[in-house]
């Protein structure tokens, strides 16, 4: 078959199409990649099978799935993430948090759609599992919903301050690794380290192929487009509830790419450094493809594709990367050495730093990092998104035809 | 004879008041001005006027709204309610069986849950921090659509298809209407889409007092007859109009008040701090220690 | 406690009430707690630098290095134990645009767990050694034992004089409180308890009254020193009583002692960690029970719930915190506030508003004083 640039069905030529577009549509629309087509499949109905997992008896979680994946696959036990879980969520479900848990509306959309689902989805399984380090809006809307019967267990995984090295950073990975230790319990009877030693080796092996994916991607950017690139990170670590047809599919999505590659076509796109969220945006995804941009390195959330150590002991590798992964951005400073990286490397013409309005998370930081940047003379750009599907704001994508326009 | 007692309702834009003698209502309006004191003074003057009445018939004066603590009238007992309450016992005084008052205004929007037995607050739920659910979103939207905001109301009346206006913030709002503008969706699909985003909000508002018919809707945006339909979608409740018209709803409370008050036989003055400088010694040294350069009032 | 022979201390700035100041004092360092808040202005400069979407204190606090606050730029550094995210990053963000030096510490919220016990006890270690580093004095567990005991009689004292709130007709208001506990952060720990054993006595000799005004409870996020607004209306305008405040500028701080009998680090870890929480502590029932433990034990009439718009701990679980105390009929006004100008009028109305909802006696009409 022809391994020629995909194309979805529905042709978007101008950006304020996008409001007619819903992402579920842009999911089911074939492109021309089979692997692709069925990795949309597999979130397309992600949150279904989670359900079936649950029907069938097998253990099914909420939250979960980034640095701690091992352990929840040792655990057998299906994450039901909270970025699949978004992806069903509309304004109603919005609604329902703002109404029912009484959330002002400046809260972050994201944390408003997932308590809206949660709410809707309350007679299903029940499990959450809280990271306390990743958001305070979470932080208390769990509280509030273990009212509606979800047994939550909070990970009380430690902020990782900027430049917190030797001693004092191994003192965090203790305390990580005691709660991570909490969790496999939580999850399910006895913590088995072998299991969880294969896990990580199994994760890595993914991560490397992940990898291999990324780069072929940037070598060639004109096979699959940014969102595509997306949703196959979205499942480095969770693997789609599915392990092994996950890395199937990626040793046949290598395959195309490497046929592709093979043609040797030059692409006029301009490479741009990610960094920040990835977010559910996917009509700013489309947008960022349609402007001739590509992405040459997803930066800040890179680094939840590093390999678990496995010269350590299987939990304390764990414990390594959440914490380094998940314990909080770190502060802006810790930052910066991966993102000049990553600009070096790929020769991007400008750095996204894309978190969602309402998230005070990523905002100091991107404001740090972009005066850096600003004096270096690296152009910036920074993007207030939301975690609904929907269009994207006008603002947004204003902002971003500019800054596309800027660095071509 | 029965006292005759005026109520003063002095709002952000509009005063008004009324009269009620021997179970009669007088109302007068006009706009509240810069003076609130003269304002209230002279809808006092056109009030007796049309209720026949001299000064010293008055046995009670309240006044509430924004301008409400500042006012007093030579030679009649005055004091002040708040129009929340006020407008709980105005609406209750009309129509008993309300159970709860949907306030629309230019600026903010209420909910408030009455006591049926006798018009007393049972609950109540304001938004005044955010444009999203008031009638300033609703001039907002009729500007970016060309239209005159009074016609907003009946235009969504005309409106076949429904159309969705999702952004949280009024500022997202109208660029997403500005966008169905330029995707050639109707102005009147446009309007009801809006109205429905407004009624969604309110009734956010609402299901926080708890909605029980009968339902009166009042508040500067009232007669917008889209924005009322759209209410009776989200609630699902039944509405009632008031026999008078609802903006003077809060003055007439405010005069049922002030019949309550005159059939008391004295009113106690709030009570006051009592002064003292004990902490005087105290405060100093803070003061040294904080820094009175750069105090933050 | 030792200085630096004729050097000036250091002067330690801190925001929450989860540094422990012991440990400062007993390094010789000055502690000064950062918590004014109230003018719009330093508001508006502090959100250069954060988001729109930051509540106002974190705001003020980032805009009063901007505005060069004499307080605030006479810290030599910032000690933060990690607290919840907006504070954080505005702390961060204070460290970045204005190069103040600062240590920032991790604060545990699931304070149950043993490891959480045992990590809060490394944390306080590191801060301790950082402390050390900046004053350039050992802390001996003597001085610190000694620092724990003084600042835990200011901590009884405080108790105490609260207490006295018990009365049906306190010999103190709440704005009166509040200025006591802003002693307790702005003084050196000895002034502010001489001050306090003094008031005390004072206040205890004060003749009882047949009044009873209604008891008031204010319970939430911060109430900085200069928000006084609320504290305002609600004593000197409409003649309610604070009788006790669940928050950390009022009693909140005060209610528990740092265990005297452990070695003092631990005790510090141990004592700030189990101390009546914060909503960013976890789980959220277990704030609950203290506030209702103390609205019991101060026989309120109503409770005024204040969150600061864009507050996450505060405001998410404002709607829990009411259907707590509805249950055990109590009324709740939950208001959501900031340090707008503007707000005066609708705080004015919503809080009157409440009052003549509980009123049941005979009129809900008011006449000014």
């Amino acid at each position: 078959m022809s391994a020629s640039p995909p194309s979805p069905v529905v042709q978007l030529a101008r950006p304020r199409e996008h409001v007619e577009l819903s992402q579920v549509e842009y999911l089911k629309a074939r492109t021309g990649s089979p692997a692709i087509d069925r990795i949309f499949d597999l979130a397309l109905t992600y949150i279904q099978r989670a359900d079936e997992a649950h029907r069938a008896g097998r253990k099914v979680v909420y939250g979960g799935g980034m640095t701690d994946a091992p352990i929840i696959h040792a655990a057998d036990t299906f994450p039901c993430v909270f970025p699949e879980l978004g992806r069903l969520a509309g304004d109603a479900s919005v609604a329902l948090a703002e109404d029912h848990f009484r959330i002002a509306r400046e809260t972050c959309s994201m944390v408003k759609a997932t308590m809206g689902e949660l709410l809707k989805r309350k007679p299903l399984f029940k499990r959450l599992i809280n990271y306390c380090s990743l958001c305070e809006p979470y932080n208390a809307a769990f509280e509030v919903l273990k009212d509606e019967g979800y047994d939550i267990y909070s990970v009380d995984l430690p902020y990782r301050p900027e430049g917190v090295s030797g001693e004092r950073f191994d003192s965090l990975v203790d305390f990580a690794e005691q709660e991570l230790l909490g969790l496999a319990t939580w999850l399910g009877g006895a913590y088995d380290e072998v299991r969880l030693g294969s896990e990580i080796r199994r994760l890595n092996r993914l991560h490397a192929k992940v990898r291999r994916v990324l780069d072929l991607q940037v070598a060639s950017p004109d096979y699959i487009g940014t969102l595509e690139t997306l949703f196959v990170w979205n499942g480095a670590n969770h693997n789609y509830g599915v392990p092994g047809e996950y890395e199937a599919l990626l040793d046949q999505l290598i395959d195309e790419l490497e046929r592709f590659a093979a043609r040797g076509v030059e692409s006029s796109r301009v490479p741009i450094v990610w960094a920040g969220g990835r977010g559910q945006e996917f009509g700013l995804y489309k947008l960022f493809d349609d402007l001739n941009g590509y992405i040459a390195s997803w930066t800040m959330t890179g680094l939840l594709l590093r390999d678990y150590d496995e010269s350590l002991r299987p939990l304390r590798a764990v414990a390594h990367n959440t914490v380094i992964g998940m314990g909080g951005p770190g502060g802006s400073k810790d930052q910066l050495p991966h993102l000049e990286d990553a600009i070096r490397r790929t020769g991007s013409k400008g750095i996204v730093f894309y978190g969602y309005f309402g998230c005070s998370f990523s905002s100091v930081n991107f404001e740090v990092l972009k005066k850096h940047f600003n004096q270096q003379g690296i152009p910036s750009l920074i993007l207030d998104g939301s975690f609904q599907t929907g269009a994207p704001s006008g603002q947004n994508v204003t902002r971003l035809k500019a800054f596309m326009e800027m660095v071509q | 004879m029965s006292k005759k007692v005026l109520g003063l309702d002095i709002g952000s834009r509009t005063a008004k008041g009324v009269v009620l003698a021997n179970g009669e209502i007088f109302t007068a309006i006009r706009p509240t001005g810069f003076n609130m004191q003269e304002t209230g003074d002279a809808l006092v003057t056109e009030l007796l006027a049309k209720a026949g009445l001299r000064r010293s018939d008055l046995a009670h004066i309240v006044g509430t709204g924004y301008g409400r603590i500042t006012l007093g009238f030579e030679g009649i007992p005055y004091g002040d309610v708040t129009e929340i309450s006020c407008h709980a016992k105005g609406a209750h005084y009309l129509h008993p069986a309300v159970r709860t008052i949907v306030d629309i205004g230019g600026q903010d929007s209420k909910a408030i849950k009455v006591d049926p037995r006798n018009g007393k607050v049972a609950g109540f739920v304001l938004n005044d921090k955010c444009a999203a659910g008031t009638g300033k979103f609703l001039e907002m939207i009729a500007a970016s659509i060309d239209l005159p905001v009074e016609r907003l109301g009946e235009v969504a009346l005309q409106s076949t298809k429904v159309v969705k206006v999702t952004s949280q913030c009024v500022v997202f709002a109208e660029s997403e209407v500005i966008s169905l503008k330029a995707q050639n969706v109707s102005p009147a699909d446009i309007a009801a889409g809006v109205h429905l985003s407004v009624a969604r909000r309110v009734g956010n508002l609402l299901s926080r007092v708890g909605i029980e018919s009968d339902v009166v809707f009042t508040g500067g945006v009232s007669k917008n007859r889209g924005l009322r339909r759209a209410l009776e979608e989200v609630t699902q409740a039944r509405f009632v109009d008031l026999p008078l018209d609802a903006q003077f709803a809060g003055a007439l409370g405010a005069a049922v008040y002030a019949k309550e008050a005159s059939e008391l036989q004295a009113l106690k003055p709030e009570r006051r701090r009592k002064e003292r400088d004990l902490l005087g010694a105290l405060r100093h040294d803070i003061g040294l220690a904080r820094g009175v350069v750069g105090d933050a009032r | 406690m030792r200085g630096d022979g004729g050097v000036q201390p250091k002067r330690a700035g801190y925001f929450c009430v989860y540094t422990p100041v012991e440990l400062l004092a007993a390094a010789g360092a000055t502690p000064v707690r950062l918590f004014k808040g109230g003018d719009a202005n330093t508001v508006n400069s502090g959100e250069v630098h954060t988001r729109s979407f930051f509540c106002q204190f974190a705001q003020y606090s980032v805009g009063a290095f901007r505005e060069a606050d004499p307080l605030y730029r006479s810290v030599d550094k910032l000690y933060h134990f990690n607290t919840c995210d907006q504070m954080k990053k505005a702390v961060e963000a204070i460290g970045e645009f204005f190069d103040v030096p600062y240590r920032m510490l991790c604060l545990p919220r699931e304070r149950s767990r043993p490891a959480a016990r045992e990590f809060m006890r490394r944390e306080v270690e590191f801060m301790q050694r950082d402390v050390e580093e900046l004053t350039g004095n050992r802390v001996s567990e003597a001085a610190l034992g000694e620092a724990i005991a003084a600042y835990n009689r200011a901590r009884r004292w405080l108790k105490a004089i609260s207490e006295l709130r018990k009365l049906d007709d306190p010999p103190l208001t709440g704005g009166d409180y509040l200025e006591l506990v802003k002693a307790f952060y702005y003084l050196p720990v000895d002034k502010a308890v001489a001050h306090f054993e003094k008031l005390h006595a004072r206040l205890s000799e004060e003749p009882p009254t047949v009044e009873r005004p209604l008891r008031v409870m204010v319970s939430g996020g911060i109430v900085a020193d200069g928000d006084d607004r609320l504290v305002e209306l609600l004593e000197d305008e409409l003649g309610t009583r604070i009788v006790v405040e669940d928050h950390c500028t009022g009693l909140r701080p005060f209610y528990q002692e740092i265990p005297e009998d452990l070695p003092p680090l631990h005790a510090l870890a141990d004592g700030y960690l189990d101390s009546a929480p914060c909503a960013r502590m976890k789980p959220l029932s277990e704030r609950l029970d203290f506030t209702e433990r103390l609205a019991r034990e101060y026989r309120v009439d109503a409770i005024v719930y204040v969150s600061l718009k864009f507050c996450s701990c505060y405001a998410i679980t404002g709607n829990a915190f009411s259907k707590r105390f509805e249950k055990l009929g109590i009324p709740v006004l939950e208001i959501s506030s900031d340090y707008s100008e503007s707000d005066l009028g609708q705080l004015r109305t919503r809080v009157g508003a409440f009052l003549e909802l509980l009123r049941k006696g005979e009129t809900d009409v008011r006449v000014p004083a």
